[in-house]
């Protein structure tokens, strides 16, 4: 039995490097974008808070667990207080060069409403490994589980998402 | 993909696998989904907490330390735009539009400031009785070091966000109308389609900011100082 890989202290100035990835995570953990940066944010404040030891490499998978139990806190969070109802937003954001033309961004509304409508975990092994890109193995001890459920759950989440892109398909259709 | 998993694919029905495709296809479609500009700024931790990896002794007596001085290590709260960056005008009007994260609580009857919601010490105005503004909640965000705290009212379908900067005053910005109300003076002018009125409370810059709302109707409020209940 070998010794655990020593710990290490996670570089608050790398965290930057991965937002992309969680915000897509994010995006489809809430369904909304304006949730989606909140979360990311609160994400980061929680992690910069304090020192962060890790045992492994897997910046990435840290942060997806810790987003992931920021979201479900929020959620409880949410659940006991009295709700403001979110308001129209009408500023113009900066203008940002690297943001997808208005059809990609529809097309992309689309997926990741389907993917927010998955079961929980379904969703989570999804997001963990195609919009995040951990490995199976990375994704299993993100999850804390074990790396054939990941890989059962990523097929449940494929196939149920294909089959909501498809109902989603014949909805369009003209009668 | 390992060798079990690749047997179990091929051993998978045509229909099934053309699923697996199909999905894959349309979370390609988001893959180059970039986080926007005000977030990336907002998590953009600044170079100079970067810090070399310790010797496995020192790491683990620099967990101790760690442990002891908790947050005082590293930036308790997520940053914009680096430590040493002043907050911009256009930051502090874009949180007007950003939802509210807590709630305001009613204050006690007469009162004309909001409880449990101060900047620096500042409390918010409570404006619903005498002007219809129901506030609906709160926010707080760091930016370049200071912490925002912006609270949001509502009337009648319209909506503004009054923002109290702390520490020193932003830099004065181009263009703007210089308006004196009961006393304040007060800088109006337009940012992004939305009306901005600002002025100094203690020394603390106020951004107030609505779409819709006329200048004038946002200078009369950041300048109402409920009878000398609300310190200026």
């Amino acid at each position: 039995v070998s010794d655990p890989p020593p710990a290490r202290l996670l570089d608050p100035g790398s965290l930057g490097d991965h937002v992309d990835r969680l915000y897509r995570a994010a995006r489809a953990l809430c369904g909304s974008p304006e949730d989606a940066e909140d979360l990311v944010q609160e994400t980061y404040t929680r992690i910069l808070e304090k020192p962060r030891w890790l045992r492994s490499d897997d910046d990435l998978g840290y942060l997806l667990r810790v987003l992931r139990n920021t979201h479900y806190s929020r959620l409880r969070a949410a659940a006991r207080r009295v709700r403001t109802d979110p308001l129209p937003d009408e500023l113009d954001r900066l203008q940002d060069r690297s943001a997808p033309a208005p059809q990609d961004a529809l097309d992309a509304e689309a997926v990741y409403a389907l993917i927010a409508q998955l079961p929980d975990v379904f969703r989570e092994a999804l997001v963990a490994i195609d919009l995040v890109g951990l490995s199976y193995r990375e994704a299993a001890r993100a999850l804390r589980v074990r790396e054939a459920t990941i890989t059962t759950r990523l097929y449940r989440a494929r196939q149920r998402l294909a089959r909501a892109l498809e109902d989603q398909a014949d909805d369009r259709l003209p009668a | 993909m390992t060798g079990f998993r690749r047997r179990r694919v091929r051993g998978l029905p045509p229909a099934w696998l053309e699923e697996q495709r199909v999905a894959l296809a349309a979370v390609a479609t988001v893959n180059g989904d970039r986080a926007p500009l005000a977030l990336r700024a907002r998590v953009a931790a600044p170079s100079a907490r970067r810090r070399p990896p310790a010797p496995r002794l020192a790491r683990r007596l620099g967990a101790l330390a760690a442990a002891a001085t908790g947050a005082a290590l590293l930036a308790p709260l997520v940053l914009i735009g680096g430590a040493g960056a002043v907050p911009t005008l256009q930051q502090a009007v874009a949180l007007s539009v950003r939802p509210p994260l807590a709630r305001v609580h009613e204050p006690a009857d007469g009162a004309l400031t909001l409880p449990r919601v101060r900047a620096d010490g500042l409390p918010f105005p409570y404006w619903e009785d005498r002007f219809g503004w129901r506030a609906v909640g709160f926010r707080r965000d760091r930016i370049g070091g200071r912490l925002l705290t912006t609270v949001i009212y509502v009337r009648a379908g319209q909506r503004i966000a009054y923002t109290i900067v702390p520490g020193p005053p932003l830099p004065s910005t181009a263009g703007a109308q210089t308006i004196v109300r009961q006393g304040t003076t007060l800088h109006s002018l337009s940012v992004r389609a939305r009306q901005v009125a600002i002025w100094l409370r203690r020394g603390h810059t106020c951004v107030l900011s609505g779409s819709g709302v006329p200048a004038g109707a946002l200078a009369w409020l950041g300048a109402w100082r409920g009878g000398g209940e609300i310190p200026y």
